[in-house]
């Protein structure tokens, strides 16, 4: 594999593929449309504090707009994005998309979609690494690698039955009283859980620094992960990148929105193009092209370049994991206190075991600390001022497991491009369906984590439970798939994509199954891996 | 405004008056009759552009209206819609319009496009202006009603039979969309910032099957007796109309075509700038007996909002409101609707205006019965603003004194809700059933 290597996208996988190229010594160039959030606003303050003191703390929370003013006519969801990570979904003109079956999210950010992540960082063990070419032992070195860069806290308990342990971990984040109310309880009731319902419970594993790190400071609690940790405290693949740029190795050249490679007759990949903002086109040579722009951008990258060498493929077998989200009510902390200062994402995760390793469902208990809460009161069924009123006692003692499945790679789900009347335009048309026997797999699994928070003293009100529909996990994967012995548009273990000579697809669009867990950390590791199997001698 | 007489741009002209823009029309006849006389029109044929490029020098935006549709042949189609919107685009960059708003049309996401010119006629525009080096954004309305509307004209003439022909099982699904609701998204995208190079379809929101259409159409037409359908074959049909359709154009009723509609669903995916800028669609057609409701009124006067917001903050949060805060509230209405459409929201919030018992019953009455009524979104948008903003915020994160007494002071604040429900449902109920929602 020659230089330059030449990286498309600048997500989880992108940054840590291009870190390790560096490492090994090799000459890399990133293009990425690239996306920028402003800079934090007064990194020391809290949550409260921003509330306080910003001159114009309504613009900063509901938007210039007030977009992020949730009102009944569009309370479908719990919250409206903020403002401050609007930046991560701004969308540039280009390809449109058809979908059926799948609501699919793009972003064009530097540092991609998990510049706007929960920071769950679950190792795949090999009962969930059995469909991909290569085991636990393989990616263990990997998952440690990338664990020494981003830091990652947790601990090792009752979950780590499901999580490997792996190098490089921190001392979790202090919990939040809610949580630590949860975690006292589940103690208490630990060998009637592990017989009747099957869940286990522990500190989730996460991106969060509880120590500092490489410059980062460790979280010290100000409620503000969802408008963009200030203290970078929370990794995002925006950090690696800005350490990146500072690599003389490195190039890094945003606003280019790459469509396509070319490719000679020996199926060597020759160069990239794509268009510049201004609208000019944009040709770069290449020596190896690593396509992670996501599975959905380095589908389409991959059939236009076919279709512009007279081939119209399609791409099968794209997944998501169904997530199921049950809020619930702790009845013992209904009146109690909330505590601004507290970390805002789940510090809590719950595992239920199925009949093999593979079916292993996957939960996050997150309990109701600093959110904008307009959203929420307005879903009960009353007055605005009794909503209030009621909310006010019920914050502290409110909750929300996120329960997320296992999905396999299935024929007819699939990503192809329809070609537009004046021969140039294009639509990317995604179809996805479940699979028949879904409803049979969730209610049951649904049913333990209900019997699981029940015994815990909490309620979860069977009409509040609800699956999201496909695409809203954006755990996109498997149209590229990692085979030992596939065919054409498959990829060997080090992602080589075949038949290309020097093409690799680093991001999830190699995953040949996908398991329940949040797959952001192996998508980092599994770059990793790829770029030291392909380049580490 | 291109289009600027017609049955969609007309009322676009009034939306974008009412919003304080300047507007100029542009048409193929003369200005239609009732024109605004503060609005120049420009009569011009879009294919030739020196008839009106020199109109277009200093716009900050075209809503291209104009396009030709029903039964019309291939050639006259692509004409009407392909080298008109290229003629256009051309004169747009020449005059350096900032941005470009293309009606474009649900039929060009029809998967079924068999014999369907139009169709291709807009998928082939929207590509050209998917690549006009300007900022543009392309919405595909569903079918478009309302009073003038040409297909509900021909729709109803079919609903009026005894017996009413229905090509296929009638069963494809169409979420219509009130021209009116049509104007009034129109008339914000030009100044959008979010809207830029977005691409979207727009329906009313109600799903009906044609089938329920017609017979919704029937009923507005004051017959009583329930539709009857006689099924036709469909695909046959629209064989045998395409096989005749190059000499016999004239002599046909309808074209192959026009039958897609019968084949296709007609339906829009939820799309956030649709629901931010033309939220509370009306339904479409009305439901029987329903009027179809005015055009959103111009936003209350400072002073009346200024004292709303007060006592709505007081009500809701114990809480007064600052300079500050009431500055928001005034913004929010612009940004949002927030202003009250139809006679019966006008009535709960003057009745919330009435303070005290008056504002608690209208609060619990629209919390159960009436869940999208403006009044309620003022409640939400002023909570909004009092969680962000001090001294209130923390007013939210405090919780009531007292163990468990809390349960109690919990459940007498349902129970207090259950009984103003109770007085507001004797008066409200019936008061919402004769004043109707789209009123």
């Amino acid at each position: 594999m020659r230089d330059p290597i030449v990286i498309v996208g600048s997500g989880a996988s992108a940054v840590h593929f291009a870190q390790t190229a560096l490492e090994l010594g090799r000459h890399v160039v990133m293009l990425d449309i690239g996306h920028i959030g402003a800079a934090p606003v007064q990194p020391g303050a809290s949550l409260n504090q921003l509330k306080a003191e910003l001159d114009d703390p309504v613009r900063y929370f509901l938007g210039d707009d007030y977009r992020a003013m949730v009102l009944p006519a569009n309370s479908e969801e719990y919250y409206g994005l903020p403002p401050s990570k609007s930046y991560v979904f701004r969308q540039t003109p280009g390809m449109e998309v058809v979908s059926d079956g799948f609501a699919p999210l793009h972003s064009h950010a530097g540092g991609g979609l998990a510049q706007a992540w929960t920071a769950g960082c679950y190792p795949f063990n090999d009962g969930e690494l059995a469909a991909f070419p290569f085991g636990w032992d393989e990616m263990a070195p990997a998952y440690t690698e990338v664990a020494q860069r981003i830091g990652v806290s947790g601990l090792d308990d009752d979950l780590s039955r499901f999580y490997p342990l792996h190098g490089g971990l921190q001392p979790p984040i202090p919990l939040d009283a809610h949580s630590q109310d949860l975690l006292r309880r589940y103690e208490k009731k630990r060998s009637g859980l592990h017989g009747g319902p099957r869940v286990f419970m522990g500190r989730a594993r996460l991106a969060s620094l509880s120590q500092p790190h490489e410059g980062r400071e460790g979280c010290w609690r100000c409620g503000r992960c969802l408008w963009g940790c200030p203290t970078q405290s929370l990794y995002t693949p925006s950090i690696t990148l800005e350490h990146l740029k500072r690599r003389e190795a490195f190039e890094y050249v945003a606003g280019v929105r790459i469509t396509h490679f070319s490719f000679d007759e020996a199926n060597r990949v020759t160069h990239a193009a794509g268009m510049a903002a201004n609208g000019e086109a944009i040709v770069r040579e290449v020596g190896t092209l690593v396509l992670a722009a996501g599975a959905l951008g380095t589908s389409e990258i991959v059939l236009e370049s076919l279709l512009r060498a007279g081939t119209r493929a399609e791409l099968h077998g794209l997944m998501d994991n169904r997530q199921v989200l049950m809020p619930f009510i702790n009845l013992a902390r209904v009146g109690a206190q909330f505590d601004d200062r507290a970390y805002q994402y789940n510090q809590i995760a719950a595992g239920a075991p199925g009949e093999t390793p593979f079916d292993y469902v996957h939960g996050l208990v997150t309990t109701l600390t600093t959110a904008l809460v307009h959203p929420v009161m307005q879903t009960l069924p009353l007055g605005v001022r009794a909503s209030m009123g009621l909310f006010r006692n019920m914050h502290a003692a409110l909750g929300l497991v996120n329960i997320n499945f296992p999905d396999t790679r299935r024929e007819d789900n699939r990503i192809a491009l329809e070609v537009g009347p004046d021969g140039r335009s294009r639509r990317m048309l995604i179809h996805y369906r479940p699979d028949a026997a879904e409803p049979a797999r969730l209610r049951p699994a649904i049913k333990r984590f209900r019997a699981l928070l029940l015994r815990l003293g909490c309620l979860a009100p069977p009409h509040m439970t609800r699956a999201r529909p496909m695409g809203a996990s954006v755990h996109y994967t498997g149209t590229l798939p990692m085979l030992t012995d596939g065919g054409d548009l498959t990829t060997d273990r080090a992602g080589r994509c075949r038949p290309f000579d020097n093409l690799i697809i680093a991001d999830g669009a190699t995953f040949p199954s996908l398991p329940a867990k949040n797959l952001t950390f192996t998508l980092m590791a599994n770059a990793t891996r790829i770029a030291r199997e392909n380049f580490g001698g | 405004m291109t289009g600027a007489g017609g049955f969609v741009g007309r009322r676009v002209v009034d939306h974008l008056l009412a919003r304080g823009e300047s507007v100029i029309g542009i048409g193929r006849s003369e200005a239609p009759a009732g024109w605004p006389t503060t609005a120049p029109w420009v009569q011009a044929d879009l294919l030739d552009p020196s008839a009106y490029s020199q109109t277009l020098q200093g716009a900050d935006a075209v809503i291209h209206c104009a396009a030709l549709t029903g039964k019309a042949s291939p050639a006259a189609l692509r004409k009407g819609n392909v080298d008109t919107t290229r003629a256009l685009i051309g004169a747009c960059t020449g005059a350096s319009v900032k941005r470009l708003v293309f009606v474009s049309s649900i039929a060009a996401v029809f998967a079924d496009r068999r014999a369907y010119a139009y169709a291709e006629a807009k998928i082939e525009a929207e590509a050209l202006v998917r690549a006009a080096p300007l900022e543009t954004v392309i919405v595909r309305p569903t079918m478009i009603l309302g009073a003038g509307s040409p297909i509900q004209a021909t729709l109803e003439r079919l609903a009026r039979l005894p017996v009413t022909p229905m090509f296929g099982d009638g069963e494809r699904q169409v979420e219509a969309v009130d021209v009116e609701d049509v104007a009034r998204l129109l008339a914000a995208l030009p100044r959008d910032a979010e809207a830029a190079d977005a691409v979207f379809a727009l329906g009313g929101g109600e799903r009906l099957s044609l089938r329920q259409l017609l017979a919704r159409l029937r009923a507005l037409q004051g017959i009583a007796s329930p539709a009857r359908f006689m099924s036709l074959p469909l695909n046959f049909t629209r064989s045998c109309l395409s096989l005749l359709e190059g000499p016999l154009l004239p002599l046909l009723p309808l074209t192959a075509g026009q039958l897609a509609t019968f084949a296709n669903d007609s339906l829009a995916p939820p799309n956030p700038i649709v629901e931010r800028l033309a939220p509370n669609r009306r339904p479409s057609p009305p439901r029987a007996g329903e009027q179809a409701p005015p055009t959103p009124p111009p936003r209350e006067d400072d002073t009346t909002l200024e004292r709303e917001f007060t006592q709505l903050a007081r009500y809701v949060a114990g809480q007064s409101a600052t300079t500050y805060q009431i500055a928001k509230y005034l913004d929010a209405h612009e940004a949002c609707a927030l202003t009250p459409v139809t006679r019966f929201d006008r009535l709960l919030v003057a009745l919330a205006r009435t303070g005290g018992i008056g504002l608690a019953i209208a609060d619990s009455y629209s919390g159960v019965l009436y869940r999208t009524a403006t009044l309620r979104a003022k409640l939400v948008a002023t909570l909004a603003i009092l969680e962000c903003s001090p001294p209130s915020y923390a007013v939210f994160d405090r919780p009531d004194q007292g163990g468990a007494l809390v349960f109690l002071r919990m459940g007498a604040s349902v129970a207090a809700n259950a009984v103003l429900l109770l007085c507001g449902a004797l008066f409200l109920l019936p008061a919402q059933i004769v004043l109707k929602r789209g009123a």
